[in-house]
């Protein structure tokens, strides 16, 4: 009896749980951030923050290189490229667009962003910054946008219920768009940067830059003289202002890409990827797979050193360096991973109007002697990083000695910018300890690489991403801006000046007498009547060699074509001129299920 | 609510207070003693019309409706209870009042009990589409997880392998999928079928033991599933495991020991042709005719010379071993049952350190209390090791590593950069898998207890009242470390090194208070309802962190603070609730006219606030023809019977918090130093705020039969679903900000015959004759789309959805061929203005002629709907030998073989395929002299050939031995003095041979059925997106076959014990 009871207690205690159930049907995550706490004031930051994020995951990243590097008179492909996107050989909807995505998300959130810090609280100050931060964000990312797809849909209030539509606006509306919130971001952000915004975030002489070009690209492309005007004033006034804005040149092009000076006076605008595992997402000897939001471009235009520079390579009867012997380098964090996306555009034209020459040394870099650029942007030079034994008996040594290179003191590859008789086992008919490879033997896997972006902090762990940041616009650009605007102005005396003191600053060389620094000058200036669009094209080839401005350079120029056929064998067949623009993502196409259908850029 | 509960109480009250009053009333009178008591089967439920008479006697009577009866007899007579499908048993009074006796069914087919939802049923009065699998059935094929045993042996029900790793569990669908997703976990938990152990939710089947499996029914259509509502439309699996019988204990051990192997090598190319290939590769270059950039290096080339070629994949596959001993104990008096178990299986793996461990134990006992309670537990327990380090992906760098490196240096240490001299020149030998195992662990351990509960009251006559809780609490810590210098870590120092610990805390909880009520009236019309009232609620929780730079490799993962990194972390929680009730009707009349209609109501945590409520309606008629009066002269015919159904049933459909939107969250680093380090959001999920539920309603018709006195017996079905307001996460165009959302859109339709057949072919008539028996299955599922975002919306090609397709299909373009020289000749390659192609290209047809490949060319290849299923088991006996053969097979669908497509970077598909950089899968490719349709030219300068990813599409139909198994019966006379009661000796083969599979047959690869999906769990792609397409060709829920482990077969000795 008793026993009984105490089960009916046992029981009914069982089946008390079931008090309280509508609780059970309430959500409280823990674990993810919604969207009401983007309306914090933290939130507003984070959102800022969050774009800025966004932006290191295209720059530096291999897909939006090729995108802004590829298909231009500077570059052909490397030995493990793209043929598509180099050669425009069926180039569609899948090749590019990850950033399209990307903009546009970003854009979302900078008017989430622009609608709620306008009722946060927020002090003034505060607000302001955080606005005008916004509106550099957003006009950024619709700059980039215009720039490479024409027309496209033009959203400026935060989107917060899912549409499966969407359509395009004529690109004049976005470029109003872009010049106004470029203009509002000039007039607000501070001079120099500001906390919460370190690093080289984006200041009042950024947003003034990208103005200038957003009325610079819109000059060119509707032929306005206003715009151009405004473009030449406003590059001015920041040159003006230096001093204030804390930029100006180095006197040696070579430091501006010394990782010390990543952050110095003459970066205007960086990506950062930093050392911090959680900050930088960086993961010590993790290696670097692509995809990530991680700074590769030190190695897409990396030759195959470690397995390319075998010791006792020949040239065979058709003329073709053949690699044979042992590499006389390893891989290492100094000479960076060998990716072989592109490289520099060396081939000897067979046909046109530049018959015999090619765009690399006897274009863009024809003036080698005075121009100290093109020591300062290519290895040339391979101090070997490996002793290597060479039997005299070896296959293919022809030097008829055997020998053993010293580290840190042999040369394993010199890459001369002149034909040197012997190669690539003599120099002349005194043998050489590792190879030289002269020009005439360059080809899809040997080149002189571009080494601006190197960075050897990383030791032993060479496979793993750069930790320095891309640095998207150097002061330099400020001139050569305001060169291109007052030329299209009808200003050749200041368009000449303004080249003239990029030239006078590529003239210097640390190892030279003043004298002869002096002398260089001399011969780097130009006159007025030098001032030719493919000059100023040519100029900015030797300025940012590699520096993801080549493409919306020929673009912006209506060049793209003309050069491209003028100078690249490998593009010329292929490139026709609605390739001016990219072609619109077919994602978006596919995924505009309703409506009118989201149009591709005529060609595609 | 409370209402409710205060009704059940009192009622509860009152029915007991009557029990015991009656009880202590009780008089005992001398010379004769009245006797009463209850006739139970084996799960409790009474059973009328047995006979009880006084043994030498023909005093006697029979038990009522509940299986009550009441005598007066002597103190020491002997009672003997008898029915026509019961067992016979004996009893001795012994004085006492209360005798209550519980009798074994005659296994008779129709008379079987079978467990449905919250309940069970005769089978003869079941109206539903139920498959019932026994313990002996499933253990035919021996296997560490019971979704493996059930490949061809259930009707409608599809297993699929997706990996080979030690203790992988296959994907498992009831007639097909119903969902749009393109995620392979959502698929999986939208198409998946719910598991139920012993009443409640299972989840999760790898830590189930399936020794302790006693039965498995399997409810296919809705009328059976309707009644799990929002969680039924994926199929219901029903799991009882074993518990106590009455009886003597008996003791009982089960254990095997197997030797796996691979199924096969994938096929790759010797040194020799390895040179061959990459000379191809250069004359076939088509940017720089005659040169490659990977050029055989110096090692390979005096490799070459000294006719050295090394078989990766024999240095690393090994025979893996698998045991399973179980130990069981069961037994009980009629008030007390009880049973034990303790096992334990081990399976090993073919890649070195590769294995998964399980420990179990089970405790269940079921005990009554007086004549009208009754209350149990039943406890599994499990401890589960997983460590696979190096993953399941090894085969990958096994087939890309050159032929030409010998595996070890002359001193007969490891080679360990045997790529040395080429660009891969840092990938590490996999035999550091061997020699450095200590540094690479990838260990998951896993514990869960899972708890059933139950009491059961009797209130009133015919009147029940069952309380089930289910307690279910697992927890998980994952142990990973790669050290420098091994095949998973080619990075050279140690503060390379990498560790990573995680930890998930999970419970869940579920009530269910029952009420049930049965009464037959009028001995004519029987009449059962039953009420539920249950709430679920699940929570999850884990942290993870990883780290770099371990000081040592013996430090592993055990202690981050001696590393020289700083630790990242993540942590993840998530919660759910699930609110019904449900009514279930069952009447029956005369045996011959059935009828179930049942209604539950669910609601869910998981969906907008006023659309969280659903109700799941079902109705199942039955009619059981052969108990006609003008069938009893039909004499071949000995059951008919005839059912149909319609009913709703859903699914969890969203995980939790998705109604809400979310931001990802990131950080950046304004500059370099600190202050610059902020929390970084970008809104990237558009929060829904009318989400509802899915729904999907089917209508079933089946008939059952048993001819020849049931010696051919079967059922055969056909079903329509439609499912409605899919729950979507559908992809926005990238311009409106944010990436993907959750709609309810969308329609899906199914359709399908299944045919289940068992002729006792020779029957056994007399023990030691000759016996043989088939069980034949036959199905086939047709699934579709029927509508999209809105009626007008034919196609979603972003996300590979189209009206009247199925929900899975290859969209890319239609390989024709390889070009060929004389198309070129012909003109026919240069009418093709974009892309310009040369001979020994992928020629893919111009659908529009415009002489341009663009994405409108793409069109809708195949699916991965098989045209038909089965699966045949034979079962031969003679004497003391037993033997039992599993054929099954899946026909006419295709398949999608990522790793003769290339990518280039290898992240999946094969990275630079056909290209000469790595060796790789041998295949037909054009050469000059060669001018194949299959595969295109090689080509050093092009890491991804156009239209790579046609050549991923292949046949992927088979038919597959899956099991022989023979045993021989220890006779009696060898037992006597052992002490044993039986003993079983088998032998046993798993997956001996492929049949037929043109994909095999070809060389592609060991085994059509699939190892991966097309989209990994870390989010990389393993196919290529059509040349000109960005979004893959196919959906990442695709099961395909990757350069993963492959698949094994096993051979097992195996013993079965009783004592």
């Amino acid at each position: 009896m008793k026993l009984n009871i105490k089960y009916i207690i046992c029981l009914a205690i069982a089946a008390l749980p079931v008090i309280g159930c509508k609780k059970i049907l309430q959500e409280k995550p823990q674990a993810v951030v919604v969207p009401s706490y983007f309306s914090t004031p933290s939130g507003i930051l984070g959102g800022i923050s969050g774009v800025y994020n966004d932006i290191r995951g295209q720059w530096g990243t291999e897909g939006f290189t090729n995108e802004m590097m590829a298909g231009t008179d500077e570059f052909l492909m490397g030995v493990s490229g793209n043929s598509i996107i180099t050669s425009y050989n069926g180039l569609n909807g899948s090749n590019f667009g990850a950033a399209w995505g990307i903009a546009f998300q970003d854009i979302n959130t900078i008017n989430g962003v622009l609608q709620y810090a306008a009722a946060a609280t927020l002090d003034s100050i505060t607000r302001k910054q955080y606005l005008a931060q916004a509106k550099f964000l957003r006009g950024f990312w619709y700059f980039y946008l215009v720039q490479t797809y024409g027309d496209v849909p033009l959203h400026t209030s935060f989107i917060t219920v899912p549409t499966l539509s969407d359509s395009r606006q004529p690109a004049a509306e976005v470029y109003k768009q872009v010049i106004q919130d470029f203009t509002d971001a000039a007039a607000d952000l501070p001079a120099t940067v500001t906390a919460p915004f370190l690093g080289k975030a984006a200041t009042k002489a950024t947003a003034q830059l990208l103005l200038a070009k957003a009325y610079l690209t819109r000059g060119w492309l509707n032929n306005t003289a206003s715009d151009f005007t405004q473009a030449a004033s406003i590059c001015a006034s920041i040159i003006a202002n230096k001093a204030t804005y804390g930029l100006d040149l180095w006197q040696d092009f070579g430091d501006a890409f010394v990782p010390a000076n990543d952050y110095g006076k003459e970066t205007m605008f960086v990506s950062d990827h930093v050392l911090d595992p959680k900050y930088g997402y960086y993961a010590v000897g993790g290696g670097a797979s692509g995809g990530a939001a991680q700074n590769l471009s030190p190695w897409f235009t990396n030759w195959n050193y470690p397995n390319n520079s075998g010791v006792n390579s020949f040239v065979n009867g058709s003329g073709l360096l053949i690699n044979s012997g042992t590499s006389g380098m390893i891989r290492d964090s100094y000479y960076g991973r060998p990716y072989v996306r592109l490289r520099p555009n060396s081939d000897k034209l067979k046909t046109g109007a530049n018959t015999g020459k090619n765009y690399f040394l006897d274009e863009a870099f024809i003036n080698r002697d005075n121009d100290a650029r093109f020591a300062n942007t290519f290895y040339q030079i391979y101090i070997s990083n490996t002793s290597i034994t060479n039997s005299a008996t070896a296959a293919n040594n022809s030097r008829g000695i055997g020998y053993t290179t010293v580290v840190g003191v042999d040369t394993a590859v010199w890459l001369p910018d002149f034909e040197v008789t012997g190669a690539p086992q003599f120099i002349g008919t005194r043998p050489f300890k590792g190879i030289v490879v002269p020009p005439s033997l360059w080809n899809n896997g040997i080149f002189p690489a571009i080494k601006k972006f190197m960075d050897p902090s990383r030791g032993s762990n060479f496979n793993d991403p750069s930790t320095r940041p891309v640095v998207l616009y150097r002061f330099s650009d400020v001139y050569l801006t305001a060169a291109e605007a007052y030329f299209k102005a009808g200003d050749l005396v200041n368009a000449a000046a303004m080249i003239n003191v990029v030239r006078q600053r590529a003239a210097f060389r640390k190892t030279n007498t003043a004298t002869q620094n002096a002398a260089a000058a001399a011969a780097m200036m130009i006159l007025p009547s030098d001032v030719t669009l493919d000059f100023i094209l040519d100029e900015r080839s030797r300025e940012f060699f590699g520096e993801w401005q080549r493409w919306l350079d020929l673009v912006r120029t209506r060049s793209l074509v003309t050069r491209v056929k003028a100078w690249n064998a490998e593009a010329a067949p292929y490139i026709k001129d609605f390739h001016m623009l990219r072609p619109i993502p077919q994602t978006q196409i596919d995924r505009v299920t309703q409506g009118p259908a989201f149009p591709q850029n005529t060609g595609y | 609510m409370n209402e409710l509960k205060r009704l059940l109480s009192y009622r509860t009250m009152r029915g007991l207070w009557l029990i015991f009053v009656a009880l202590g009333l009780s008089i005992i009178s001398r010379g004769q003693t009245p006797v009463k008591g209850r006739v139970t089967d084996s799960i409790g439920a009474g059973i009328p019309g047995i006979s009880v008479t006084v043994k030498g006697t023909t005093r006697g009577t029979t038990t009522d409706n509940s299986g009550n009866y009441s005598i007066t007899v002597a103190p020491n007579a002997v009672l003997v209870f008898s029915g026509s499908g019961t067992l016979t048993r004996e009893t001795k009074i012994d004085g006492r009042s209360t005798i209550n006796i519980t009798l074994s069914r005659k296994v008779s087919d129709l008379d079987q009990v079978v467990v449905v939802g919250y309940g069970s049923q005769r089978k003869k009065d079941v109206t539903g589409a139920v498959v019932s699998l026994s313990a002996a059935t499933l253990k035919e094929v021996p296997s560490s997880n019971m979704v493996d045993q059930l490949k061809g042996r259930a009707a409608g029900v599809s297993v699929v392998s997706n990996g080979a790793l030690p203790g992988s569990v296959p994907q498992i669908r009831v007639r097909g999928n119903r969902t749009l997703t393109t995620s392979i976990s959502a698929s999986d938990n939208l198409d998946g079928p719910l598991y139920v152990v012993d009443g409640i939710p299972y989840g999760g089947t790898l830590d189930l033991n399936p020794s302790d499996i006693a039965n498995m029914e399997i409810l296919k259509d809705a009328s059976a599933t309707a009644i799990y509502g929002s969680r039924g439309s994926g199929g219901v699996i029903l799991i009882t495991t074993k518990r106590g019988r009455t009886g003597k204990p008996v003791m009982s051990y089960d254990g095997y020991y197997g030797i796996t192997s691979i199924m096969g090598k994938y096929k790759v190319y010797n040194g020799k042709e390895y040179a061959q290939l990459k000379q191809d590769a250069a004359t076939y270059n088509r940017s720089a005719p005659g040169t490659t950039g990977y050029p055989l290096s110096v090692a390979e080339n005096a490799a070459l010379a000294a006719g050295i070629s090394s078989d990766w994949q024999d240095l690393i596959y090994r025979k893996g071993y698998s045991e399973s001993h179980q130990l069981a104990l069961q037994g009980g008096t009629e008030t007390t049952q009880y049973g034990l178990g303790a096992g334990f299986f081990r399976e090993t793996g073919i890649i070195p350190n590769q294995r998964f461990d399980r420990f179990n134990l089970r405790a269940t006992i079921d005990q009554r209390i007086g004549s009208r309670i009754k209350i149990g537990l039943n406890s599994l327990n499990t401890l589960s090791y997983q460590n696979t380090p190096g993953g399941s992906g090894v085969p990958g760098g096994l087939v890309s590593t050159t032929p030409l490196a010998s595996p070890y240096n002359s001193d007969g240490t490891v080679n360990l950069f045997p790529r040395v001299g080429s660009i891969d020149a840092a990938q590490i030998s996999a035999l550091t898998l061997i020699t450095k195992a200590s540094s690479i662990l990838s260990r998951s351990r896993n514990l869960r207890t899972f708890n059933s509960l139950y009491a059961e009251v009797k209130i009133l006559e015919g009147l029940r009242y069952r309380f089930n809780a289910g307690l279910n609490f697992s927890q998980n810590s994952f142990n990973g470390y790669g050290g420098p210098l091994t095949y998973v870590n080619s990075a050279t120092v140690q503060s390379s090194s990498s560790a990573n610990v995680s930890n998930t805390e999970y419970w869940d909880y579920n009530f269910q208070n029952l009420l049930y009520y049965d009464k037959t009236i009028a001995e004519k019309h029987k009449i059962g309802f039953t009420g539920l009232f249950e709430v679920v609620k699940n929570h999850s929780q884990g942290s993870s962190m990883g780290v770099t730079g371990v000081p040592a490799d013996y430090i592993g993962s055990s202690n981050f603070a001696l590393a020289s990194g700083t630790p990242t972390a993540n942590g993840s929680f998530t919660e759910q609730g699930l609110l019904s009730f449900m009514g279930r009707l069952n009447y029956a009349y005369n045996n011959r006219y059935l009828l179930t209609a049942t209604l539950r109501r669910d609601g869910s945590s998981t969906l907008a606030p006023g659309h969280q409520y659903f109700n799941y309606p079902a109705i199942g008629l039955g009619w059981n023809v052969s108990e006609e009066t003008f069938m009893k002269t039909v004499s071949f015919v000995s059951n008919l019977k005839l059912r149909g159904g319609w009913g709703i049933s859903g699914n969890r459909n969203v995980s939790p918090y998705s109604t809400l939107g979310a931001l990802s969250a990131g950080y950046y680093n304004f500059g370099t130093g600190t202050a610059g380090q902020q929390l970084a959001y970008t809104v990237t999920n558009l929060p829904a705020l009318n989400l509802g539920w899915q729904s999907t309603s089917q209508t079933d018709i089946g008939v059952d039969f048993g001819f020849l006195n049931s010696r051919i017996t079967g059922s055969v079905d056909w079903y329509k679903q439609k499912t409605k307001d899919i729950l979507l996460s559908v992809n926005l165009p990238p311009s409106n900000g944010a990436n993907s959302t959750f709609a309810n859109l969308g329609k899906t339709e199914g359709k399908g015959l299944e045919v289940s057949l068992s002729v006792d072919i020779i029957q056994n008539k007399k023990a030691g004759a000759f016996g043989w028996s088939t069980d034949l299955v036959y199905f086939f599922n047709r699934e579709k789309i029927t509508q999209l975002s809105t009626p007008q919306e034919k196609s979603n090609i972003g996300n590979g959805w189209f009206v009247g397709q199925p929900l899975t299909v290859i969209y890319d373009y239609k390989k024709l061929g390889i070009w060929q020289t004389e198309d070129s000749v012909k003109g026919l390659i240069a009418a093709q203005t974009s892309p310009v192609q040369y001979p020994g290209q992928i020629r893919v047809q111009d659908v529009d002629a415009n002489g341009k490949i663009t994405p409108s060319d793409r069109q809708i290849l195949g699916n991965f709907q098989p045209s038909w299923e089965g699966g045949i088991t034979n079962r031969f006996y003679f004497k003391n030998f037993d033997l039992s053969t599993v054929f099954y097979a899946r026909m006419g669908m295709k398949m999608v073989v990522p790793y003769i497509t290339g990518n280039s970077t290898g992240g999946g598909g094969f990275g630079f395929f056909n290209q000469g950089r790595q060796n790789q899968v041998k295949t037909n490719y054009w050469t000059r002299s060669n001018p194949t349709n299959d595969f295109p030219a090689p080509d050093a300068s092009n890491a991804v050939a156009y239209f790579a990813s046609t050549l991923a599409y292949q046949d992927g139909s088979f038919i597959k031995c899956r099991s022989i198994n023979l045993g021989y019966e220890l006779p009696q006379k060898l037992l006597k003095r052992t002490g044993l009661t039986s003993v079983r000796v088998y032998v046993n083969a798993t997956n001996p041979f492929i049949i037929y599979s043109p994909f095999v047959k070809a060389g592609y690869g060991p085994d059509p059925e699939g190892n991966g999906y097309t989209v990994n769990g870390d989010g990389s792609s393993n196919t290529v997106a059509p040349t000109g397409a960005s979004e893959s060709g196919t959906p990442g829920r695709q099961i395909t076959v990757n350069l993963n482990n492959p698949s094994v077969r096993q051979f097992t000795i195996g013993f079965n014990m009783k004592f």
